[in-house]
Order: C-alpha cells, then structure tokens, then sequence
C-alpha cells in the first residue's frame, strides 16, 4: 500500500502537537522513501519526502525540518546536500546518512563533510528511530 | 772517488761506463761503489724514472767493445751481470716495484673509469627519475627522467640542491602542501629513514611517487630521490575503487528495499503465521545475500588496503600507545601494554599494524565471554625482528584449528562460540597486512578454556634497505 504523497501547503501547516518532530527523508528510490515513513508509522516522527537535493533544500528552506535522513547517491548528491545543511541551515547534528555504501573511508568523508550518523541500508527500525530521536534532540552550537 | 757534479745525465753515463770498466777491469770494491753512486745519480736526475738497465746495458756493450786482448767476451759478459745483480740490484729492484704500482695504479684507475661509467649507464638507463645527493646536500647525479618528471633541465639538476627538488614540485600541486614540506624538511634533514611519499600533482596531470633513501658512506650518508610516474596504477586502482562502488551500490539497494520490505510484512502480519513464516525466510535470505556482498567488498578493500602500505621506521611504543587510546573501554576486559627494554623500533606502517591490533584485541575479548585481562607485548626476536602477542584469559581453540584460523571465511565451530557473531574473514585479514610487511602471524593455546595467544613479527629494518 502506497501511502498518500504529501505536497508543500499540506505539510506546511503546523504540527498538532507540541511533541511531534518533523523528519526529511531525502532518497532518489521512493521504496526507501517508504520504507523509512512505515517505520517511523505510531512514533512522535513525522515524515516529509524529497527524491533529489534540490526538493530537499526547498523543503528545508520552506519547512525546517527537526532532521533529515539522506542518501549518498541521488541527484545533485548527498555529499553537496550535508554541506549545504550543516553550512547553510545550521542541521550539524541533525543529518543522517542513510546509504548502502559501507566502505570506511566514505564512512569518514561523509562524517567530515558533516553527517552525524551513517547508517547502511537496509535501516534497522529501532537503530533509526534512535538516531533520529537523538538528532531531534541535537541543540545547535550557539 | 769523489764524483763531480754533472748537469747532464750523457755525462753521468759516460762516467757509468768509466766506472763499469774499472769495475770490469779490477773487480774492486771501490770501483764497485763509484759505479753504486754514479746509478743512483742517474736515477735521481731522472726524477727516479729512468730505466737504468737501458743505460746498463749501453754501458755493458761499450766495455765489450772496448775489450781487447786475452780475456774472453764470456768473462766481460759475466762481470757485468754480476755487477748489475751486486750493486745496481736495489735501483731495478726499487724501479721494478715503482713500475709495478704504475701498472696497478693504471689498472684500478681504469676499473674505477669502467665502474662510474658504468654506474653513470645505469642511471641514465632507468626508467624511474632517480637523483642523488651527498652529505652536504648537492646533487652529484641525476637522470633524464627526473628532470623530465620535474620539468627542469638535467644539467639544472645537477648543478643544484637536493632540497631544490620540493621547491620544483610544490609548484605543481596544489592542495599538497603539507606534503611537500614533509618532502622538503626530509631532502634538508637528509635523514636515514626510508619513507615514501605520493603526490598528486598538475600540468601535466601525475601522479608521482616520491621515495627516499639513505646512501650510506663511510662516515656520513647522502640521500637518494626515486621519482615513479604511478599515474596510470593509480588510475587504474581508481577505476576498481569506483566499479566495486558501483556495484555495491546497485547490489546493495534493491536488496536493502527486499529486506526492508519482508521486515515490514513481518511487521504487519503478526499473527499471521504462514505470512510470518514466508517473510521471515526472505528477510533472513535477504541479509545472508548482503552479508556475503558485504564480505566481498571487505575482502575486495584488502586486496587493495595490500597495495597502500606505506612503511617507515617507527616506535613500536607510539603504536602502542595510539592502540591504548583508540580501544573502546571494556572494565571486564582491561587491556594491559608491555614493552620490553630492548625493544625501539619497527619497519611498519603504523596505520596497518594499529588494524591488525585492534582487530586482535576485538577478537581476544569477543571470545573471552566470561571477562578477562587482554594483553599485548612487544619483544626483541627472533633475529632482528620485533614480536608482538595479544594474550587472553578466553575459550582458547582446539589444536586442529589453529593451522586453519588465518584462512579466509573460516570459524571454529563449538557450542560456546554460539551466538558470537563475525565474518570469518578478520584474522585473514590480518594475516595480509602483516605478509605484506614480511613478517609472520601465528596463534598458540594450550586448549579449549586455556586462552589464546596470538604473535606476530614486524622486520626492525626495510629487509630489501641497503643497509
């Protein structure tokens, strides 16, 4: 079951509850899109979708996320997309690669260019759910 | 007899033959010792180089011809020789070894002429840019392709510093500082310890391996510089690097969104027990596929992490020290490091031998399950080479495995090992990196529950060095 696509005017009204978090999921392949909004389905996360860095900023910019989760490899790249989060949107801490590549050392560039946690596919719920409660939970550096 | 002073040495021969006649004529002691001084005068006025026997043997002939009346020309003869063999025997003799150390003095020369020139061929007939430096710095030989690979003219090289080779390199590569001030403080220092360095540098686009050595004299070393073109290795290691990506990638999607998705079916159908059943085995299949794909990339990175060992002499101490502060803290299984006194330094990439720890120190605390101190030694021996042991308190390993614990994918199966996870591949691993440093890894235990000790040899200097 595919669930309802979300446009910019819906998601852009606010959020019922004080608790709720809001998380990007920016992710060429939309089953990964789905599969990471299935399992944060019944927790606190709420989950807006991009499938390329440029959708991702717009929402970004339009609808500041509490944190985003997002792959290496998509168009206009994971990579250029961290650094203009962390740069630009002030989301150090709060940007969570979620990729298959599991080679070390682009474990480590990703880490430098600012993700602060790197994940390989497929996400683990619990792992996941964890990682983003604690990006949600990031205080950004004054 | 007092003998005159003669300026000319026809003279002092004309009076050779005087004396070698009375001498002839007599057989007096004195007329013997006129002759001796009159031979040496001749060699001394000719700076000690004339060859006495010639004027001897002018003299001998002009007393034979001179011979008149009864006595034989054999007699004359005789006298003669023997006055040449009495008296002038110390000037041939001392003549003789003169010449003869010409002649060797001439051999060697020309020997040591044929060994430069041929040392001189050699370098030039290397592919790789090769430049050498003395003690103090100058540039005493450098080869074409150094100066190709520099951009500058051989005899430019030549006539410069050794340090004047970072100054040429630090123009083509930008982002490369650091390591070509490391470059230039090392050509400077002209150290005696080995080390290579790799840059990647533009117009054209190289990239070179730099490697240094010492030249060792007698009292003092010089540097030697080895430049190699690597570029086309490199892009070629480059291309892999992005296929095996590549295919990871592509692999490695589709099968996360199959595991993925049975893990949601798993999750939606509770209760549903043929349903649960059914995604189970996908989702279990699912990960058995990724891990096998995953073990191939580890295996794949080794093969290449193999290539880029990148050796120097360090302090086995340093290492050690870097191992105390990167382990994770673990208060069941403390971690305990012994260096003995005679131990200083290895010939290792520290990088490398700090994986092959860690990977050790995991392993010595993942089997030891009920706790237990873990530690790591560093002895002298056997022969130059260093031995470092991780010893734990662990499960120890049956006899019949051991010989079988470094190959790849294999594990020892026992019921205690249940549950303890791993790829099969770590010690393989290992036993590569520490391979490709010459050296050997082997593991003891003196049985199940006994705990295991694993040893491994670092080389103290380059085995392939010139020292």
């Amino acid at each position: 079951m595919r669930p309802p696509r979300r446009h910019l005017h819906e998601v852009a009204e606010p959020q019922g509850r004080e608790s709720q978090a809001r998380l990007l999921v920016a992710d060429d392949d939309r089953r990964v899109r789905m599969l990471v909004r299935a399992q944060m389905a019944g927790t606190e996360i709420d989950v807006l979708e991009a499938a390329d860095g440029h959708h991702a900023l717009l929402r970004v910019e339009f609808e500041a996320p509490d944190a985003v989760v997002l792959d290496w490899r998509m168009p206009g790249g994971g990579l250029p997309l961290v650094r203009a989060l962390v740069g630009t949107h002030r989301l150090g801490g709060r940007v969570i690669m979620l990729s298959s590549i599991v080679d070390p050392r682009d474990r480590l560039e990703a880490r430098r260019a600012g993700v602060a946690r790197y994940l390989v596919k497929p996400p683990d719920r619990d792992v996941l759910l964890a990682a983003v409660r604690a990006a949600v939970a990031h205080s950004p550096v004054a | 007899m007092i003998v005159r002073e003669s300026s000319t040495s026809t003279g002092l021969q004309e009076r050779y033959f005087d004396a070698l006649e009375a001498y002839v004529g007599s057989a007096e002691e004195s007329a013997l010792l006129d002759a001796y001084e009159l031979g040496r005068q001749i060699m001394d006025s000719a700076g000690g180089v004339l060859d006495l026997s010639a004027v001897h043997q002018d003299a001998m002939e002009m007393v034979m011809r001179r011979t008149r009346g009864g006595r034989s020309r054999e007699l004359v003869a005789r006298r003669c020789h023997e006055f040449l063999d009495e008296a002038l025997s110390p000037f041939e003799m001392a003549q003789r070894g003169f010449r003869e150390a010409n002649l060797r003095l001439v051999t060697v020369n020309s020997a040591l002429a044929h060994q430069s020139a041929q040392l001189a061929a050699v370098i030039a007939s290397i592919n790789d840019g090769l430049i050498v430096a003395d003690a103090e710095g100058a540039v005493t030989a450098a080869n074409e392709p150094a100066a190709q690979l520099l951009g500058v003219r051989q005899d430019v090289l030549r006539s410069g510093d050794v340090a004047s080779v970072a100054t040429l390199l630090a123009r083509r590569c930008p982002g490369g500082e650091d390591d070509v001030q490391t470059l230039r403080w090392r050509l400077r220092r002209r150290d005696a310890e080995r080390a290579t360095i790799e840059l990647r540098l533009t117009a054209p686009d190289t990239d070179l391996q730099v490697e240094l050595f010492p030249v060792r004299g007698e009292n003092e070393h010089g540097i030697g510089v080895m430049l190699r073109d690597v570029t086309r290795e490199r892009e070629l290691v480059r291309a892999r690097d992005e296929l095996v990506s590549i295919v990871s990638h592509e692999l490695r999607g589709p099968l996360s969104n199959i595991i993925g998705f049975a893990d949601l079916l798993l999750m939606r159908h509770q209760g549903n027990e043929k349903a649960t059943e059914d995604a189970t085995i996908i989702a279990d299949e699912g990960r058995r596929l990724a891990s096998i794909i995953d073990d191939f990339l580890d295996l794949q990175r080794i093969d290449r992490g193999a290539m880029r060992i990148h050796r120097r002499t360090v302090e086995v101490a340093t290492i050690l020290d870097r191992l105390m502060t990167v382990v994770p803290d673990d208060e069941a299984r403390p971690l305990a490091v012994q260096t003995a006194d005679d131990v200083s330094q290895v010939f290792a990439d520290p990088e490398r031998v700090l994986q092959v720890l860690l990977n050790l120190v995991s392993n010595a605390r993942k089997y030891s399950p009920d706790g237990g101190q873990v530690r790591v030694t560093a002895e002298a021996g056997p022969g130059t080479a260093i031995t470092v042991t991780v010893i734990d308190e662990g499960l120890g390993i049956d006899a019949e495995a051991i010989p079988r614990l470094f190959g790849e994918f294999y594990r020892v199966q026992s019921p205690d090992r249940q549950g303890i996870s791993g790829t099969g591949l770590g010690l393989s691993i290992c036993r590569k990196i520490i391979r490709a440093h010459q050296g050997e890894i082997w593991a003891e235990s003196e049985g199940p529950g006994r705990g295991t000790e694993v040893h491994f040899t670092l080389p103290t200097a380059d085995p392939a060095g010139l020292a």
